[in-house]
Parts: structure tokens; C-alpha cells; sequence
């Protein structure tokens, strides 16, 4: 298939989508971070995030995954504003996050909620869970006072916390119920987008499938949209029709996820793909890996051109070209919704 | 040949909150140059397991309360201090799921190599074993020859230190390495460099490894026979193709179908095991795992189930095991509701029936 190199669809635009929940374009979120080079201290900046573009529609989810420091957990972030975007928009319902005034911003937290990896981290100690819940809705002064521990109780029945275990305090729950609250307490605001940041990372098999089951419903019944961030693959492919695989602080291909996981494009994304366990010893014996060698370079040393030509094990097979030490590959459409960061993607495919 | 025999192995730990089950009479046992995965979830006792095994338990807070482990014949729970000194590093290898917590900061990488090769025979001269540290390295794949040995592991990443465990585990070519979660906390192209350098490493030195892992994908890329933990006991062995393919235990049941694979058909819920594992301050009476277990019968409540051999290599500890077609579903074919547990407030605590059988 040849590839048309002018085409000039957004990365990660969905065919036939009505308006976007959330629109990012062009992020960049840079950090100011210590040299160690050289004799005088000095700052240098580090770009954790680099030119990112995608959409999320209602009621959709859409993954981010990658390798720690791929910068997925800070996209998430900056798209809340919790970490300011050094440029780039996010437009969340079309109107720009960077832009707002306080009370604004304020305003629209509270229909964009995060659910983090470790609940316990922020939930405090010494609130029980109901109140913790209840000061989400007293914060947003969401509903009349008198009916708001009724809406905490149906919350927290939504999401499985049995009524005995309602007035009890975080330390005194396992890590899967922590994380039932952090799901109620992000849902008392009524969002209309939850960036789930490694929901079920720190949680057993047997949990994690009960919370992700959780979110699953959640998706079906309230039309929430997600930014699911996720090291893991399998997850992903569980919960999230799209797919965005991350690498070095660029997204280097985006599409729906079984199509991404059936047939990867990118270098980057078929390595990591292949590097991915099956549950099943058959299939394990089938299954070529591609093992990279080395490791993520360092955000402070930046490859120049394609941030993973350094560890690219195909780029042998195009013996004559710099282009990939040279020139920044930008994301082309493959096929509606398909997108790919790769000079050479049609070549290898 | 069988390198390690396990025998009704059992660990209490004391806390200040009383006594924790944590290994209750489990025996496995390991031929030469096999792998054997033991997978479980947290608090399983598949690490106290690992601990026990090299007898790296924190005594006396952990202490092995009964049992035998068997290595070439000898029983490491009776062997002396000097035995198992001897034995350490040389016969049995451990390697940890945090290197970073196993290294000592203050030393480089190639001192504590050292100190794991000579294993007290100082006085050597420096160049044979500065040759042997390179090849080590060389071996693990480290790059960067006498410039890495000056190192310290802070400058390391995850990956890297974790090699540096490796070449100093596999420097005296042990029969026996128990690696617990050594990837776990790894991204999956280092997991996929890890896994593939210990079971080519191994395979060359014929080493016996027992790899602890929670990770059903690990277990079916890497070892040949699995034993499946579940509130300190074995509840299934077998071979892997046969675990996956027909498990019998409930539990096992429970856990393939609760793990997301990027082969499945997405548009189905996971199969969730409800419920959490039991106290093991206080185990309950019968099956650990009847709790949340859909097939569970009246007796499963007060009776535990000892393990019984349902097939070659195959081994079971359960009342009522899941048929095929059963495992296949991930739910009994049976549709009368499991039965709750039998009235037991009024009359104590559900620990007073432990091992009573009726």
C-alpha cells in the first residue's frame, strides 16, 4: 500500500465523529531540570511531551500506552492542567483549558476527574470514605446539601463499596476498594472525562478484572469518556477500543486497538507488541519476540530525527538512509483513524 | 533426577498482631536443569516460599514450623549454619524482584561482583577475577567492560541492575536459582531481554530455576511445570500445557479467566473472582478458597482439601474440581447456588475447626 504523504487528517481525528469531548493539538509540556554537564550548575530544559495531537469523542475511551518515562502519565496531567503545557491547545468541549480564569477552570475541573494507580496516595487518612466522597460534592457544590449523603450511598453502591465499609478509613480497605472509592469520588462531579492513570497497575489478577469490569460498566451505562493510560497491553485491549502507543515523549502510532495489536506498523509498536506475554503456552511457542537491545535513551539526550531510531531494529534493513538520524518522522494516516510516525512504514509493512 | 524435594513445608510468621499462616504444608519438587513457575497472587506465601527454600527467612520472627526441603539429599531445615553457607551462592542462587534493594549503594558494581565470586577467598590476585568480571559482564550483556565495573547502582537502570543480579546469581553456575518476580516493576522489552537471558543462561549451565511470578504470561512463555499458590498452599501442579489447557482447581480457573490477554475477544466483561483472599491470621476452617468459590460444597466449608493426583504430574487439592467444559466457561455447569457457610457465630471462632474433618 502506498501511503500519501500529504495527507492532512489530524492524528488521531475519528472518521465520522460528532464533536470532540476533548481536542488536544501540538502539546508540548517541557521541564526545567538541573544539568549535570559541565562545571557550572546550570538548567536545561527536558521535553517530556512533544507535539501531541488526538481527540477523544463522547462516550469514548481512548489508551495511552507506552514505557515509564514515555510521558503518558504527563499528558495526562497537562490535558488536566496540573502540569501546565509550555504550548499546544486543549480543548476540552471546544473551549481552550489554558485560557480559563480560575473560577472557570474551577468549573470545569469537575467534569474532568482522574483516577490515579495508588488511591491511597489521595485519599486522606483521616476521612472516612463517605466523607471523602461527600467533600468532592461539597467542593463542586454539586446537588441540594440535605440529599448529598444519599448520593454519596448510591456511588458508592455503584461502584461495590458494601454499606458496612462506608464509614470506615482508607488504611482500613484493600487496594482494590481503595481504588472503588477513587472511581466514586471521580464520579461524584458528574465528569464528562476521566483520565485513568494506571487504574489497576498496583492490583492482583483477580482485582484488577473486578475494577476493570467496573470501568466497563461505567463506559456502557454513563457515556464517559476516558484517557485510559496504561503500561499494559492486555488491559488496553480490554478496555479501550483506540489505541495511542507512546515512545520518548512522542505518540508514534495511533488506531483501533485490535487492529494495532493484530498488525503494528510502527517499529516500536511491533516490538512491544511481540515483547507482550500471552496467557497461553500454545501460543507463547508460536509467537517470534523481538527483543530490542538497550533501553530508552534519556529525555535529556534526545535523538535527533526519529526519537527511536537509535533502538530501531528495522532501520538495517534501509542501509542507505539518514532520514531517520536526520528528520522527525510526523504522524501520516495509514487508513481512517490510523495514523503512523514511521519514514518507512510502508516499506516494512 | 529430582534436584529439590519439598515436604509438607510450613512457615509461621509471628507479628504484633498474632501468628500468620503463611506456608501451610506445601511439597513441590524441582528435577535438574527444570523450571518450575509458582504463581500466586499477593500473599499467597509464594515468597516466604522462595525465602524458606534458601533458608532466608527473617528468623526468628519467620521460622519454618515443619517439613522437610531436600536438596541432593540433604535437608536444609536441619543443615548448619556452615552448610548452608557453603550451599549459598554456590549450589542455590536467589535473584529479587527490586535490585536496587539487594545492591549496596556504597559499593560499585564490580566489588560486589567480586564478593560474590571469591565468596570469602580473599587474597587472590586481581587480574584473573578483573578477567572473569568482564566475561560476567559480557555474559549478562552489559556493555561498557571496566568503566561499568566502576560503577555504582544508582547510575543503573532497572534493566541494568537487574543483569548485574544476574551474573552475580549465575557466576559459580548454581543447580538451583529462585528468582522472585525478577521482572515484575520492568517494562515489557526489558521483561523480554530479562526472561530471555536467564533461560539461556540457565539452559547452558543447566541451573534449575524456580520462578516466582504473578504473571499467568510469564508462566506460560517460560517454565515447563507450575504449582499454583492460593493462601499458602499448592491447590494445583502441573504441567503448563495442561494447566492451561484443562485446569481443575477452581482458583486456576479463576485466574486465567480473570487475566486480560491481547488475544481475547474484548467485547465479553473479564470473569472477576469476587471477593478478596481470607486472613491468614485467622484461615478459615475448611478450603482457603471456598469463600469465593462458585463450586464450593457443604464440606468445602469445614473440611480442607488435601492434594490428591488427577492425571500425570497433575496434582489437585479440591473437594470439587472443575470439569473441562467447566474451566472452558469459567462457571459451573450447575446452577444451584453455591451454599453459604454453615452457622458458625455463637460457637467461637472459625479457626477452632481448622483440621477437623466430619
Amino acid at each position: 500500500m502506498r501511503l500519501d504523504p500529504r495527507s492532512i487528517d489530524p492524528p488521531g481525528a475519528r472518521p465520522n465523529a460528532g464533536d470532540p469531548v476533548l481536542s488536544v493539538r501540538h502539546l508540548n509540556v517541557e521541564f526545567s531540570v538541573p544539568s549535570r554537564r559541565g562545571l557550572l550548575p546550570r538548567k536545561v530544559n527536558v521535553r517530556a511531551v512533544n507535539d501531541l495531537s488526538f481527540d477523544i469523542g463522547r462516550g469514548e475511551t481512548l489508551a495511552l500506552v507506552g514505557e515509564s518515562g514515555c510521558g503518558k502519565s504527563t499528558t495526562g496531567r497537562a490535558i488536566l492542567n496540573l502540569i501546565p503545557p509550555s504550548s499546544g491547545t486543549v480543548l476540552f468541549d471546544g473551549r481552550n483549558i489554558a485560557g480559563l480564569e480560575e473560577r472557570a477552570l474551577r468549573r470545569t475541573r469537575a467534569r474532568m476527574q482522574m483516577i490515579f494507580q495508588d488511591p491511597y496516595g489521595s485519599l486522606s487518612p483521616r476521612q472516612t470514605i463517605r466523607s471523602a466522597v461527600r467533600e468532592a460534592l461539597d467542593v463542586h457544590d454539586i446537588g441540594e446539601r440535605a440529599g448529598r449523603s444519599a448520593v454519596v450511598d448510591t456511588l458508592l453502591e455503584t461502584c461495590g463499596i458494601r454499606p458496612d465499609l462506608r464509614d470506615r478509613y482508607p488504611h482500613e480497605l484493600s487496594g482494590g476498594q481503595r481504588q472503588r472509592v477513587g472511581i466514586a469520588r471521580a464520579l461524584a462531579t458528574g465528569p464528562d472525562l476521566i483520565v485513568a492513570d494506571e487504574p489497576t497497575s498496583a492490583l492482583d489478577v483477580s482485582i484488577q478484572a473486578q475494577i476493570l469490569n467496573l470501568i466497563r460498566r461505567l463506559q456502557r451505562e454513563r457515556q464517559i469518556s476516558f484517557l485510559f493510560i496504561s503500561h499494559n497491553m492486555a488491559v488496553v485491549r480490554n478496555v479501550s477500543a483506540r489505541v495511542a502507543v507512546m515512545y520518548l515523549g512522542s505518540i508514534v502510532e495511533t488506531g483501533l486497538t485490535h487492529e494495532v495489536l493484530s498488525l503494528p506498523l510502527h517499529p516500536y509498536t511491533k516490538a512491544l507488541v511481540s515483547a507482550v506475554r500471552v496467557p497461553d503456552p500454545a501460543v507463547e511457542r508460536r509467537r517470534e519476540r523481538i527483543v530490542l537491545s538497550g533501553e530508552q535513551p534519556s529525555l535529556m539526550e534526545l535523538p535527533s530525527g526519529c526519537p527511536f531510531h537509535s533502538r530501531c531494529w528495522l532501520r538495517k534493513q534501509i542501509p542507505t538512509s539518514n532520514r531517520c538520524a536526520d528528520e522527525r518522522p510526523v504522524p501520516r494516516t495509514i487508513s481512517p483513524g490510523r495514523t503512523v510516525s514511521c519514514h518507512f512504514a510502508e516499506e516494512l509493512g | 533426577m529430582t534436584l529439590l524435594e519439598v515436604e509438607d513445608l510450613t512457615v509461621r510468621i509471628d507479628t504484633e498482631f498474632g501468628t500468620v499462616h503463611a506456608v501451610n504444608g506445601i511439597s513441590l519438587s524441582v528435577e535438574r536443569g527444570e523450571t518450575l513457575a509458582i504463581v500466586g497472587e499477593s500473599g499467597c506465601g509464594k515468597s516466604i516460599t522462595g525465602l524458606s527454600l534458601a533458608r532466608l527467612l527473617p528468623e526468628p520472627a519467620a521460622r519454618i514450623a515443619g517439613g522437610t526441603i531436600r536438596f541432593e539429599g540433604i535437608d536444609l531445615v536441619t543443615a548448619s549454619p556452615r552448610t548452608l553457607a557453603d550451599l549459598r551462592g554456590r549450589d542455590v542462587a536467589m535473584i529479587f524482584q527490586d535490585p536496587m534493594s539487594t545492591l549496596n549503594p556504597v559499593l560499585t558494581i564490580g566489588e560486589q561482583m567480586a564478593e560474590a565470586l571469591l565468596r570469602g577467598n580473599y587474597g587472590v590476585s586481581i587480574r584473573p577475577v578483573r578477567d572473569r568480571l568482564l566475561e560476567l559482564l559480557d555474559m549478562v550483556g552489559l556493555p561498557g567492560g571496566e568503566a561499568m565495573l566502576r560503577r555504582y547502582p544508582h547510575q543503573l537502570s532497572g534493566g541494568m541492575r537487574q543483569r548485574v543480579m544476574i551474573a552475580m546469581a549465575l557466576a559459580q553456575k548454581p543447580r538451583l536459582l529462585i528468582a522472585d518476580e525478577p521482572t515484575t516493576g520492568l517494562d515489557v522489552t526489558v521483561e523480554a531481554q530479562i526472561l530471555d537471558l536467564v533461560g539461556r543462561l540457565t539452559e547452558e549451565s543447566e541451573t534449575a530455576v524456580i520462578l516466582i511470578t504473578h504473571d499467568l504470561g510469564v508462566v506460560a512463555g517460560v517454565s515447563r511445570r507450575v504449582a499454583v499458590m492460593y493462601c499458602g498452599t499448592v491447590i494445583e501442579t502441573a504441567p503448563t500445557d495442561t494447566l492451561f489447557d484443562a485446569p481443575m482447581h477452581p482458583y486456576t480457573v479463576g485466574l486465567l479467566h480473570a487475566t486480560p490477554s491481547i488475544d481475547a475477544d474484548a467485547d465479553e466483561d473479564l470473569l472477576a473472582i469476587e471477593g478478596v483472599p481470607p486472613n491468614q491470621l485467622r484461615p478459615p476452617a475448611g478450603c482457603p478458597f471456598a469463600p469465593r468459590c462458585a463450586w464450593r460444597q457443604e464440606r468445602c466449608w469445614v473440611e480442607v482439601p488435601q492434594p490428591r493426583a488427577v492425571g500425570e504430574q497433575h496434582q489437585v487439592a479440591c473437594h470439587n474440581t472443575a470439569t473441562r467444559e467447566e474451566a472452558q466457561q469459567g462457571r459451573p455447569a450447575r446452577l444451584a447456588p453455591a451454599p453459604p457457610p454453615p452457622n458458625l457465630f455463637g460457637i467461637g471462632e472459625v479457626v477452632t475447626f481448622r483440621g477437623v474433618s466430619t
